[in-house]
């Protein structure tokens, strides 16, 4: 349970953050294709599946196919808060 | 078809291709709303919207704003100026956020708006004043050698080629914006070029007619590609 807490918590950090990037509308749009991932329209993440490290990943993967290179610059002072937390960012 | 009636069709068509390119830009820098990318995108609107302008400018000629038609020329070429580096900052605060060395445009895309159109309604309003100023400059030998076309094809081709950079690491926004881009820009950089070798050192001999209607061929390529790039970015926006 405290492991899909802190899940929420960081996903619903990197969608906050790319709707100062990219726009509220796009970034909660791209959220809500990742399977299993639930987001409400404030961007708050009310569910994350049954595997979270997956819809992260996914979640990170869509947004890296978006905007590639800003992604990165962009979530690395989030994903520093979670090192427990691994995720692949081509 | 007649010469005059086929020129007068391209400067409409490319007029609109212009206000249409600006248009869409509008609506495809809205989807991103207030973010970076919005404020990054309102840069290429601007551009867009001034090379739309320009086109009004050049058609409404120099006996409308009671100014010669070289002094025109001059205020046409300091507007498309503006408009490549309205391209410029775009593309230098989308690469900049892709390096990490920018953090957001600080609202200065709004300064650079305000600034172009306060520019643009003096230009509109005032060329008139200048015109004593512009006269002189004009009676001088060196404004005969062409270096506002030289200028506007050598700052247009870099800055074109530059958006090819932004296909890399940039994702499907750099991807949907880099070709068109690049090939807007170097249409209107191979305009000012044909001016060169056409009008001012006449290394081309051809008509009137045939130099305009190369010019106005070539500003509907670059409206056309304006439009396929604001349209990609409505496109990866959207999915």
């Amino acid at each position: 349970m405290e492991e899909a807490t802190q899940y929420t918590t960081l996903i619903s950090e990197v969608i906050k953050k790319q709707s100062i990037i990219l726009g509220p509308e796009i970034a909660i749009l791209k959220a809500r294709s990742v399977p299993g991932l639930m987001v409400d329209n404030d961007g708050k993440v009310t569910g994350v599946g049954d595997n979270p490290q997956e819809t992260l990943q996914k979640l990170v993967d869509q947004y890296v196919e978006l905007s590639g290179q800003i992604v990165k610059n962009a979530l690395g002072s989030i994903f520093s808060k979670y090192p427990n937390i691994n995720i692949n960012t081509p | 078809m007649s010469a005059g009636t086929l020129l007068n069709l391209g400067f409409y068509i490319s007029t609109v291709g212009f206000l249409v390119a600006t248009i869409i830009s509008a609506t495809a820098t809205d989807r991103f709303g207030k973010s970076t990318f919005g404020a990054v995108f309102t840069y290429l609107f601007i551009g867009t919207g001034i090379l739309f302008v320009c086109n009004i400018f050049q058609r409404l000629g120099g006996s409308f704003f009671a100014i010669s038609d070289d002094s025109l020329g001059i205020w046409y070429h300091i507007m498309f100026f503006m408009s490549v580096f309205s391209y410029h900052y775009g593309y230098m605060a989308f690469v900049g956020l892709g390096s990490g060395t920018v953090d957001g445009t600080k609202g200065r895309e709004k300064q650079w708006g305000l600034f172009v159109l306060i520019f643009i309604l003096a230009v509109f309003f005032f060329a008139g004043f200048a015109e004593p100023v512009l006269g002189l400059f004009l009676s001088q030998p060196i404004a005969g050698y062409g270096f506002l076309h030289f200028f506007s094809f050598a700052f247009a081709a870099i800055i074109g080629s530059h958006f090819l950079s932004v296909k890399l690491n940039l994702g499907k926004i750099g991807q949907a914006i880099a070709y068109p881009m690049f090939l807007a820009l170097w249409s209107l950089a191979i305009i000012h070029l044909w001016e060169l070798l056409s009008i001012i050192y006449k290394i081309v001999p051809v008509t009137f007619e045939f130099e305009q209607g190369v010019e106005k061929s070539l500003l509907i390529i670059a409206s056309i590609c304006v439009i396929v790039a604001a349209l990609r970015l409505k496109s990866v926006a959207r999915t």
